[in-house]
C-alpha cells in the first residue's frame, strides 16, 4: 500500500528536504538572551548592575583625578603627567620657546612640536580666570627627569620635566624654570634622593601639575599663565577618591532582658566610601537587614477533660466466712470542663531598610593591609513584619483564646557602631575587607513597656570594596 | 554545510561571535525543519530557538566523527517532538475527520507534478499534528512505524493509519489544486 504513495514522499523530500527560511531577529536575541541567563549571566548583569550604579555615582557626586596618587603607583618620572586632561589639551608656550604641547598626553615625553627658538609665551587657550583662587603660588621649577629626544635638528636634547605648576593655578601665575632644584610651592625643597621625600613628592602630584622643557643651553625660562580656562570649577582636593562596596554581615543581638535571649539578623549593604585624605574616610551606605525573632502566643483553652473517677458499687454480697459485706463496683470517670494554658512559638521575621553613615581612620597600613577603626550611626526603618499565626489544632477545645504576647516592635530605630576595619587589597581595585562592629541601639526595638532595656550587638561585616 | 572547526571549538568555548556565525549559518535550514513539524511559523521560530540553545549548551558533546548538521537536525527534531508532546499533553487535538477521507487510498501511478514549495510546506503545516508527525519522521527522517510508535507513544497501526491519512490528505489537496490551476489555463 505504502509503495503506491512513494511519489508523494519523493515530492515532498525533492521539495521540502533542503527547505530553508530565515528565521527573524528576534530568535537570535532570544537565543543569546537564553545563553547568557543560562550561564555567568546573572552574576554579570548583578556585577553589572553595581558597576553601572558605581559609574553613575561617581560621575554625579565625582570627579576624575587621573593622576591619583593613593595607590603611590606613581613614578618620579611621571610627576610631570598632567592632572588634568583639559590642561593637557591647552597649548601652552614657554617664554623663549615657541612649544606646543601635545592634545593628551605626552606633554613632555613626546615635543614633537618644541622648537628650540623663540620661546613666547602665547596661551590662546588659557583665558579667563578660573572660578577658584588659592592665591598665586610661588613656584620654582624642579628637574624630575631627564628625557632625551629630538629636535628638529636631528639632535638630541635632553628634555627635563621640571616646571611645576600647581593645580590650583590662578591667573598669572608666574613660573621659573630651575633644572637643579625641587621646590614645591609653600614646601621646602624636596629631594627625590630621599625616599620620605620622594613619597611627598607622589603625594604632592595629586594637587599639582607642572612640567617643564629644558633644552640644553636654555634653563631659566619664564612661563606666565594669563588664566587656565580649562580647569574644571571645582577644586581638586574633592573627589579625592570614590570606592564601592557590598557588605554582608550576620549580627547577633543581646536583647539585654532578664531572660537575656539573643536574636540573629542578617544585614546586607551597598556602600560608597569618600576618602578625603589618605587616612580618613566618610561611609554611606543603604541596606536591608533581616531579623529573626520568636513570636510568643498564649493560647488559653477549655477542655471537657477527665478530672478524676470513683468506684461505683454496682452490687454487694456477704462473705460467709468473715461475714463482712464484698462490694463489686466499676470505675466511674468524673468529667468536667478544664482550663488548659498552652505556649506557642512561631518563628518571625522583621526586615529593616537601613541607612548608615560611617566616619573611618586608617590606623595602620602595610602593603596591602591596613587597619581602620569606624564608628557611625544606622538608622532602621521597619518594612515588612512576617509573623504567622500560631498553630494549633484541637477539636475539643472551647473557648479558645489566643493572645499575642510577642511585643510589638517599633517602627524605627538608630544604632551607634563601632568597629574595626581590616582590609586587604586584592588588587588595585578590589579590596577584601572584615569588619567586627559593636552596635548599640540608641532606641528599645520593641515597643515601650516590655523591654525598657536598650539592645546591644555583636557582628561582622564582611565586604568587597570596589575603587574604579 | 560543512562548518569550520574554530567556530565549533569557539562555541564550546561560550564565545558569542563563534555561535553567532554557526546559527547564522545553520538557522535557515534548520527553520525549514522545524517549520515542517510545526503548525505554523511563529512556533517553528520557538522551537528553533530553543533548539539552538540546547546546541550551544551541548555542543562540547559532540563528536566529530559524524556530520554536525546532522547532529543538529537530530536536536531540532528532538525538539519538535518534545515540544509536540509537551503540546498533546494540554490540548488534545481534534482531527477534522471531513478533511480526511476515510476510503482506502488506491495506489496509483500517478505522477505528482512539482508543487510551490510554499504551498506544499503550508499544507504539511495544515495536517494535524500526529499526521504531520508521523509524516516528517517517516518520509523525512526515515524512521520505521515501529520507530516512530516509540518515540511519539503511539501503536504501530496507528503510526501506519495517521501515515495513510497525511497522504491522502495532501493527495486531495494537490488534486484541487491542480484542478484549480487546470481551470485557470
Amino acid at each position: 500500500m505504502e509503495e503506491g504513495f512513494n511519489n508523494i514522499d519523493d515530492l515532498l523530500r525533492n521539495s521540502l528536504d533542503d527547505y530553508q527560511a530565515q528565521p527573524s531577529a528576534k530568535v537570535w536575541k532570544a537565543v543569546s538572551r537564553s545563553l547568557f541567563f543560562s550561564g555567568m549571566g546573572k552574576i554579570i548583569i548583578l556585577i553589572s548592575g553595581i558597576a553601572v550604579l558605581s559609574v553613575a555615582a561617581y560621575l554625579y557626586w565625582g570627579y576624575s583625578n587621573v593622576g591619583e596618587t593613593s595607590g603611590s603607583n606613581v613614578e618620579a618620572t611621571e610627576i610631570g603627567r598632567t592632572q588634568n586632561e583639559d590642561m593637557a589639551s591647552s597649548e601652552t608656550a614657554v617664554e623663549g620657546q615657541n612649544q606646543t604641547l601635545g592634545k593628551e598626553e605626552g606633554i613632555y615625553y613626546e615635543n614633537a612640536g618644541l622648537s628650540e627658538n623663540d620661546v613666547t609665551t602665547n596661551n590662546n587657550n588659557l583665558s579667563g580666570k578660573p572660578d577658584h583662587d588659592f592665591g598665586s603660588p610661588q613656584v620654582e621649577d624642579v628637574p624630575l627627569a631627564e628625557i632625551s629626544t629630538t629636535d628638529k635638528t636631528g639632535e638630541v636634547n635632553d628634555v627635563i620635566v621640571t616646571t611645576m605648576v600647581s593645580a590650583s593655578v590662578a591667573s598669572n601665575v608666574t613660573i621659573q624654570t630651575n633644572t637643579s632644584q625641587k621646590v614645591y610651592p609653600g614646601l621646602p625643597r624636596l629631594s627625590e634622593e630621599s625616599p620620605m621625600e620622594r613619597m611627598a613628592i607622589k603625594t604632592l602630584d595629586a594637587n599639582y601639575l607642572f612640567y617643564q622643557y629644558n633644552p640644553i643651553g636654555n634653563i631659566n625660562e619664564r612661563t606666565q599663565f594669563k588664566g587656565l580656562s580649562g580647569f574644571p570649577d571645582h577644586d581638586y582636593g574633592r573627589a579625592k577618591l570614590f570606592s564601592y562596596g557590598v557588605y554582608v554581615s550576620p549580627e547577633v543581638i543581646f536583647m539585654n532582658d532578664e531572660a537575656k535571649t539573643r536574636k540573629l539578623q542578617l544585614n546586607f549593604d551597598a556602600v560608597t566610601n569618600y576618602k578625603p585624605t589618605k587616612d580618613f574616610y566618610l561611609q554611606g551606605g543603604l541596606g536591608i537587614g533581616v531579623s529573626q525573632d520568636d513570636g510568643r502566643y498564649n493560647v488559653d483553652y477549655e477542655q471537657y477533660d477527665s478530672v478524676g473517677y470513683y468506684l461505683e458499687v454496682n452490687s454487694y454480697t456477704i462473705d460467709p466466712v468473715t461475714g463482712k459485706p464484698v462490694f463489686k463496683t466499676s470505675i466511674e470517670n468524673v468529667y468536667d470542663t478544664v482550663a488548659y494554658n498552652k505556649l506557642s512559638l512561631t518563628g518571625n521575621r522583621y526586615t529593616y531598610l537601613r541607612l548608615s553613615g560611617f566616619m573611618g581612620y586608617r590606623v595602620h597600613y602595610a602593603k596591602s593591609f591596613s587597619v581602620f577603626v569606624k564608628g557611625g550611626l544606622t538608622y532602621s526603618i521597619l518594612v515588612n513584619s512576617y509573623e504567622p499565626n500560631p498553630e494549633f489544632s484541637n477539636g475539643d477545645a472551647l473557648n479558645l483564646k489566643i493572645t499575642k504576647e510577642t511585643a510589638q516592635r517599633i517602627n524605627d530605630t538608630w544604632q551607634a557602631s563601632v568597629g574595626v576595619g581590616f582590609n586587604c587589597r586584592l588588587s588595585n581595585s578590589v579590596t577584601l575587607t572584615g569588619e567586627p562592629m559593636f552596635n548599640y541601639y540608641l532606641r528599645p526595638v520593641y515597643e515601650r513597656g516590655y523591654n525598657a532595656k536598650n539592645p546591644y550587638s555583636l557582628g561582622l561585616k564582611l565586604g568587597l570594596l570596589f575603587k574604579f | 554545510m560543512t562548518v569550520d572547526e574554530k567556530i565549533i571549538q569557539g562555541c564550546i568555548a561560550g564565545k558569542r561571535r563563534a555561535q553567532n556565525q554557526l546559527y547564522k549559518a545553520f538557522a535557515p535550514g534548520m527553520l525549514g525543519v522545524c517549520m515542517r513539524y510545526c503548525m505554523n511559523r511563529a512556533e517553528a521560530e520557538d522551537v528553533l530557538q530553543e533548539g539552538f540553545v540546547k546546541v550551544f549548551r551541548y555542543i562540547k558533546n559532540f563528536r566529530s566523527d559524524g556530520s554536525f548538521e546532522g547532529w543538529i537536525r537530530r536536536i531540532m527534531v528532538n525538539t519538535a517532538i518534545t515540544n509536540y508532546n509537551k503540546r498533546s499533553k494540554v490540548h488534545h487535538e481534534e482531527i477534522n475527520e471531513n478533511t480526511l477521507s476515510s476510503e482506502d487510498e488506491t495506489p496509483g501511478d500517478k505522477v505528482y507534478l512539482p508543487v510551490d514549495r510554499e504551498i506544499l510546506m503550508r499544507l504539511i503545516q495544515q495536517l494535524p499534528d500526529g499526521y504531520r508527525m508521523v509524516l516528517n519522521l517517516y518520509v523525512f527522517e526515515g524512521y520505521k512505524h515501529r520507530e516512530i510508535s516509540g518515540i511519539l507513544g503511539i501503536s504501530e497501526n496507528t503510526s501506519k493509519s495517521q501515515l495513510s491519512k497525511a497522504r491522502k490528505y495532501l493527495k486531495n489537496e494537490m488534486e484541487k489544486l491542480e484542478k484549480v490551476k487546470n481551470l485557470q489555463y
